[in-house]
């Protein structure tokens, strides 16, 4: 194998493992909030502060990292009828260009997530600071999914034939 | 201008751009084209996360994703085999029975063809089922059951449409059911022609089958009353069963290890729940200046020059959805079309939650339809057959659900049959 991809692949598992820890643990994280909410609810007639807002934050870490996991593993949901009738040559040169423009619109989703962390965090309340710590996954992803594409255009790992979820 | 943008945009997408990425693309032009600050289309992502049953989707997700991984799909069979394997046909009846019922849990993601159509496929033929029934049979039962609690579909539907869950997981019952009792006496009738020998009822068996399958059995009812009865909400359902799965795979049946296989099992929860969700995240933005540019409306307005009444609606709708299921799957379709369509439905007087149960019976057939029916896809590779062998063998099935659609689409109070008169 070139050395060059042998290194990029090296890099992409490290990412990969680092996004899976945290996805299982936000996964994790919000049953278990969700579990004690529960529980404080029902037998102790309260609640715990800021469980519901950390859950819903923690949905986005676990959906937004799920995506970027889904880059890798090539299973994110297209609808790519034309492809039936293409002929495996013509998907194998059409996979590069396919991965960078999406790492570019990726990048520009990723500026605009940016823009407006930066003026939640100059806007919010101190006391929800925290909120808008967490909400930083969106920018986080964004430029994840950059990276992601454009480790998958580099290496040139192929398409799976039909992958519809 | 615009157009041929939007048009190589869809051009992209058919030729195998992931789907966000061409929403994202379209949602970036149009806020572009209105000179408005891209940071509009992150408002209406952070906007997603204050619904309040999206967290239900990943700990829903994460139910059968264990339960799958954990090996609750055999024991189903095994109980509803021991139960009810005599009867006539009873193995075809048992496979609709468990299909639907593992659908539920495990979603629309065709997880159920995977874990159960191997299994089913060689009980059929070894039974004496031939085989063309057999692979129509295990490939068809792949969707059903989308209707029933705690689907996924159905979650985002409600989520998309700013719909009560609940009210669509009781409005889903009776059609489901109907769906099960077609697709039953067709296998009925069809086994008799494959001169089966019938099972015999055994105690031992039975009793055998509940020790193993009794907990799983405890699941559907909990959430079923628990929910429709009013008793929980949704997301406490989804808490409750995401940790009662943990607790069957991991404590009671030991099937799932929890340093070996439970991250494993994490990861698939997170993909299939992050490449649900980004769709929506991004098609937020589009669907919501679609709105703005008022489509809907101008839709309608040249709709109502050719139709006429609610029937007439409903049927071009079963067109368009069944033409929409050729080309998207379901997560896809609920997102993008369901906010297009709901200002035409409220205008021709058609129940959201009605709707809703047309729509995701629209698409559920839509599984099993080429080119992209992904049941087809699934089963082809399952079973190393090519995809228009499947598809002759879905054929009769696929007519049974098409008839089946028609009933719930022109009798809406089969789905609404609960709702107090007036």
């Amino acid at each position: 194998m070139n050395p060059v991809v042998a290194r990029l692949e090296r890099f992409e598992r490290g990412l990969v493992l680092a996004e899976n820890t945290l996805a299982a643990a936000a996964l994790l994280g919000i049953l278990f909030v969700s579990l004690a909410e529960i529980t404080a609810r029902n037998f102790f007639h309260s609640g715990v502060p800021g469980a519901d807002m950390a859950m819903r934050h923690l949905v986005l870490w676990v959906a937004f990292l799920g995506a970027v996991l889904a880059v890798r593993e090539q299973r994110h949901i297209k609808i790519d009828v034309l492809t039936v009738w293409m002929p495996d040559a013509w998907l194998a040169k059409l996979a590069r260009p396919f991965n960078f423009f999406s790492a570019l619109i990726c990048g520009l989703l990723g500026w605009a997530a940016v823009h407006f962390w930066l003026v939640e965090w100059q806007t919010v309340p101190p006391d929800e600071k925290w909120a808008t710590v967490l909400a930083a996954i969106l920018p986080v992803s964004f430029f994840l999914l950059v990276i992601h594409f454009v480790l998958l255009g580099l290496i040139g790992r192929r398409p799976p034939r039909h992958n519809s979820q | 201008m615009i157009t041929v943008v939007v048009l190589l945009l869809m051009l992209l997408a058919l030729l195998g751009v992931p789907l966000f990425v061409s929403l994202g693309a379209g949602s970036l032009l149009a806020v572009w084209q209105d000179n408005l600050d891209p940071a509009v289309l992150v408002v209406e992502m952070m906007r997603l996360a204050s619904s309040p049953n999206l967290m239900a989707i990943p700990l829903f997700t994460l139910t059968g994703v264990v339960l799958s991984g954990g090996g609750a799909a055999q024991r189903q069979i095994r109980l509803f085999n021991a139960l009810f394997g005599w009867m006539p046909a009873g193995l075809a009846v048992v496979s609709v029975a468990s299909c639907a019922f593992f659908t539920a849990f495990s979603g629309a993601s065709g997880v159920t063809i995977l874990a159960l159509g191997g299994l089913l496929y060689t009980m059929l033929k070894r039974e004496g089922y031939g085989e063309r029934f057999s692979l129509g049979l295990v490939t068809s039962s792949g969707s059903i059951g989308l209707l029933f609690p705690p689907s996924l579909v159905v979650l985002l539907y409600g989520i998309v449409a700013g719909v009560s869950i609940e009210q669509l997981f009781m409005a889903g019952i009776v059609p489901g059911i109907l769906l099960l009792v077609l697709l039953s006496l067709y296998c009925m009738i069809k086994g008799a022609t494959f001169n089966i020998q019938r099972q015999i009822f055994s105690w031992a068996e039975v009793g055998s089958a509940l020790r193993a399958g009794i907990w799983d059995v405890f699941m559907p009812i909990g959430i079923i009353g628990g929910m429709l009865g009013g008793y929980i909400t949704v997301t406490e359902a989804a808490t409750l069963a995401a940790a009662y799965a943990l607790l069957l795979e991991l404590v009671i049946h030991r099937t799932i290890h929890p340093f070996t296989q439970l991250p494993r099992l994490l990861k698939e929860c997170a993909i299939l729940v992050g490449s649900i969700i980004i769709i929506l995240s991004v098609a937020m933005g589009l669907t919501n200046l679609l709105i703005d540019i008022q489509l809907p409306m101008k839709v309608l307005a040249m709709m109502e020059h050719t139709v006429t009444d609610k029937l007439h609606f409903l049927l071009l709708l079963n067109v368009f959805l069944l033409a929409v299921g050729f080309v998207m799957d379901i997560f896809s379709a609920i997102v993008v079309v369901v906010p297009l369509i709901l200002p035409l439905a409220h205008r021709f007087g058609v129940d959201p939650v009605h709707l809703g149960i047309v729509f995701l019976a629209n698409l559920e057939i839509g599984y099993l339809h080429p080119p992209i029916g992904l049941n087809l896809f699934l089963a082809s590779q399952r079973f190393g057959e090519p995809i228009m062998k499947l598809f002759r063998a879905v054929l009769p099935f696929l007519g049974i659900m098409l008839i089946w659609l028609m009933v719930l689409t022109y009798v809406p109070e089969m789905s609404l049959w609960w709702r107090k008169p007036g």
